[in-house]
């Protein structure tokens, strides 16, 4: 391998010949092997009946052969005959009906042939709402196209998926819309489910790989196989690259941009900790981000800390996102040939290509082959202490180096194939994490396009693209339901009201996502509205606290993003990024001091229903007060006097309980001052807006002017409303709010007074 | 010593012999998770700490020290304790892996390679 090579040009390379595989290769499309989909539109889960508890029958039922054909179903039917039983034996699951499960994208992973086919089918069933269902069969071969298998893995392990036997049957075509794949799920007590899914790609996941290397270091992209006299009689003969490796490993690889790193990245002693990689990586690497992502980066560098005796390093085992970056070390022992090998160049070019694909390994999560017992494997897996593979170190096994060679086709070992590409992807993703916490909603496999767009936003200004709250202030969200199609389209009124169809994501950052909930359900009588082409409806949504809990709280920064469901799609909104806070300097005691009485159940309860006059939630109210006189200047003040005063502005039931323990409902008359109060407030302030919202703030204006018009201060309700209007034309708040204010003014009258 | 002088030479002064150090490297590498480790060596501690094995490499942590002539390595963990011969100028480098509450050392003339 000439070492002067440009390593630009080495990558010009690489993706030339990749798309040249990518062309005319006649036999594979006679493969099956490969991803395929299935989009599911989404119904409601709706039980079934159950089946009668009994023994898992061991003959496959008419059920799940009558989709075959008569040839077909008698072999499939003798192969299952008298099935000694399952990995996972499937049972009856008495009691409860078996939901229809609600799957919004499925995706299936065939490997029956292709390269190192290790005959296993493995799905993945998207949930909204929930982590997907992840299973994995092995397939024994029943006649071309046809195979049965039994279902030996499944994460988790819930009902939604009990089944335990497959029936496969592929459909090949030289025309790649036209291939697909058709499952039938049987066993575990549960009817069958058949599916047909298309082809998608041959590959089972995609990769992109990004190479950089030090001025001082020599990479190595690809080498001639058989350059080296020390290889197995059988190995072609060819030109294989890494990216060649991945691909044969089910991957869709595609290289990156190659930097030429400066030397003195590595500090005074020219050479690296995992601190500098690290560092380096940020840098250099285009896809950087702290998010799982099919992507990694290969460095290649002289020397590490350690010294000649580290050939490479997957580096990256710090901070939330491990496994996205790996080192390779040029000048270390790997460039040192044995004295007497009878091609030291080809022998080094190996080494370090070699090298190369291992820590990449590292980096999909593959162990060294003598420590698959170790630690926390998928599934139990024994050591291969004697493995041909990336994984293993040559001078390990019994012979040595070239004992090993002699014997390499520079391939990882079918166990590890099987986990790359049928273990659930979180575990082999590079830098992967839990559900949602950076998938967001993508998992649901939501509709690419709608006719709607949910936008979710707050009426203040961006500070470094994050709208900021006070400590202690409520965060209120406009959500607008906007029509994109060219038709108008009639909707419930009520759509964004109804809070159960919507799914509400809240997520600080370094914590897990947490989901809001609605304090109460409201049964509401359908009201059409048309909404035009272009036409929106908007709705307010008091985020901060859920009957759980106060998810808005901790000053830090946060993720807002929601869904709602509309006829039987998700729309999803945008993310909006918010940052509560800390306490402000000048009142930081008295805010941490009422922090502790303010972040509690009763409280978030008072404040989502917009105020209470319930004698059990009096602390809730006195704690209000408090925010309200004590921290009067504070946009959290303003909240509080709105809580203290909605009860108010009409007359209220309330249930009274005498002494001889008679209840009856008494309606009582408001409390004036409250609202005087409020109404003070809406004349003082200057940033009701910004922190009620305009929706919100229209709704409390009409309540507090109608609650002076009932007290005969018609011209006190006609300026506080007028004040209010002013404000929300100033902001050029949406008309529709705008012409609410006016209805109300118009309603304003002496008459309505007299009423 | 001046040359020329007739007769005997003039007695040598005393020269101090000094025996070169040689550098010792022990490598903590498989099998320790979160262990509290004791590394003597001459009956000097040069290390005490918890390591834990990065798997990747197989190498939890390295020790290095200057030793003067042939020293005895001694590795404590937890209950188990091994010890070792070694020339630094022959075998300059010792492993010691953990595994099943007990410890192994191995000392060799070559780095010993990690990937």
């Amino acid at each position: 391998m000439d070492e002067t090579n440009d390593s630009s040009a080495r990558v010009v390379a690489l993706r030339e010949a990749h798309d040249r595989e990518e062309r005319w290769i006649p036999w594979r499309r006679l493969e099956v092997s490969g991803l395929y989909a299935h989009r599911v539109r989404p119904v409601p889960p709706r039980p079934i009946p159950i089946p009668t508890p009994q023994p898992l029958p061991v003959r496959p039922t008419e059920e799940e052969l009558g989709w075959l054909d008569e040839d077909e179903a008698r072999d499939v039917a003798a192969a299952l005959e008298g099935e000694a039983g399952l990995p996972i034996p499937g049972r009856p699951i008495p009691g409860r009906p078996i939901p229809i499960p609600w799957f919004s994208r499925e995706e299936i992973r065939l490997d029956v042939d292709g390269r190192y086919p290790q005959r296993t089918i493995s799905g993945t069933s998207y949930r909204f709402r929930r982590p997907p269902i992840h299973w994995v069969a092995s397939l024994r071969p029943i006649r071309r196209n046809l195979w049965v298998g039994g279902v030996w893995y499944r994460d988790p392990n819930d009902s939604a998926f009990p089944y335990t036997r497959v029936i496969v049957r592929a459909q090949p075509s030289l025309y790649v819309h036209q291939r697909q794949v058709t499952v039938l799920f049987a066993g575990g007590g549960a009817s069958s489910r058949q599916v047909t899914y298309r082809f998608r790609s041959r590959f089972f996941h995609p990769v992109e790989l990004e190479f950089d290397h030090v001025e001082d270091a020599d990479p190595v992209l690809e080498i001639e196989t058989c350059a080296h006299p020390n290889r197995p009689s059988s190995l072609p003969c060819e030109t294989l690259s890494v990216s060649d490796v991945f691909e044969r490993a089910g991957f869709r690889a595609t290289v990156g941009s190659d930097n030429a790193i400066p030397a003195q990245d590595a500090g005074p002693n020219t050479t690296w900790s995992d601190a500098e990689m690290h560092d380096a990586m940020q840098t250099y690497w285009s896809r950087f981000a702290d998010r799982p992502q099919w992507a990694l980066w290969t460095l290649f560098a002289r020397l590490h800390d350690l010294g000649t005796g580290l050939g490479g390093v997957m580096f990256d085992d710090i901070g939330p996102n491990h496994r996205q970056g790996t080192a390779v070390f040029t000048g270390s022992f790997i460039s040192q040939a044995p004295g007497s090998d009878p091609s030291p160049a080809a022998w080094v070019a190996r080494m370090r290509f070699w090298t190369a694909c291992h820590e990449m390994g590292h980096a999909f999560n593959l162990a060294h082959s003598w420590q698959k017992h170790l630690g926390s494997p998928w599934i139990p897996l024994s050591s291969e202490a004697e493995a041909r593979s990336f994984m293993n170190y040559p001078y390990r096994v019994q012979g040595g180096e070239s004992a090993f060679f002699a014997d390499f086709d520079f391939r990882f070992s079918d166990q590890e194939l099987l986990f790359m590409r049928h273990a659930p992807y979180r575990f082999v993703q590079q830098g992967n994490a839990d559900w949602f916490d950076e998938h967001g909603f993508e998992q649901a496999g939501l509709a690419p396009s709608s006719d709607y767009r949910l936008e979710i936003g707050v009426d203040r200004d961006a500070s470094r693209g994050r709208a900021a709250f006070e400590f202690l202030e409520p965060v209120v969200l406009q959500l607008r339901l906007r029509n994109l199609s060219d038709r108008s389209a009639v909707l419930d009124a009520s759509t964004l009201l109804r809070q159960e169809r919507l799914t509400v994501i809240v997520k600080r950052a370094g914590a897990p996502a947490r989901q809001w909930r609605p304090h109460a359900r409201y049964c509401l009588a359908p009201r059409s509205r048309t909404l035009d082409p272009g036409a929106s409806m908007l709705e307010s949504l008091f985020v901060s606290v859920s009957p759980e809990g106060w998810l808005l709280a901790e000053p830090g920064t946060y993720d807002v993003q929601v869904a709602l469901e509309l006829d039987g799609q998700q729309v999803v909104s945008n993310r909006l990024a918010l940052r509560v806070e800390p306490p402000r300097d000048a009142q930081r005691f008295e805010q941490e001091r009422i922090a502790q009485d303010y972040f509690t159940e009763e409280v978030g309860r008072v404040l989502a229903f917009d105020g209470t006059r319930c004698a059990p939630l009096a602390d809730a109210n006195a704690t209000l007060r408090d925010v309200a006189d004590r921290l009067a200047d504070s946009r959290a003040a303003v909240h509080a006097q709105v809580a203290l005063a909605m009860p108010e502005t009409k007359p209220h039931r309330v249930l009274r309980i005498d002494d001889r323990e008679t209840a009856e409902f008494v309606l009582e008359d408001g409390e004036p001052a409250q609202v005087d109060a409020l109404e003070k407030v809406f004349a003082e302030r200057r940033d009701l807006a910004e922190t009620l919202g305009h929706v919100d703030l229209s709704y409390y204006t009409d309540r507090v002017s109608h609650a002076l018009v009932a007290r005969g201060e018609v011209e006190r309700a006609t300026r506080c409303a007028q004040q209010v209007r002013q404000t929300l034309q100033d902001r050029a708040a949406p008309e529709e709010l705008v012409a609410e204010v006016d209805r109300s003014l118009a309603a304003l009258t002496p008459e309505a007074a007299a009423e | 010593m001046i040359a020329g002088r007739s007769g005997g030479s003039a007695p040598r002064p005393a020269i101090a012999t000094m025996t070169p150090m040689a550098k010792l490297t022990i490598d903590l590498r498989e099998g320790f998770d979160d262990d509290e480790v004791v590394v003597r060596v001459a009956d000097r501690e040069v290390f005490r700490g918890r390591v834990s094995t990065r798997m990747q490499l197989g190498l939890a942590h390295r020790v290095e020290t200057d030793v003067v002539g042939p020293a005895t390595v001694t590795v404590a963990l937890g209950g188990a304790t091994r010890s070792l011969e070694v020339d630094p100028e022959a075998t300059p480098f010792v492993g010691a892996d953990a595994g099943g509450g007990d410890l192994a050392l191995r000392p060799q003339g070559e780095p010993f390679r990690y990937m």
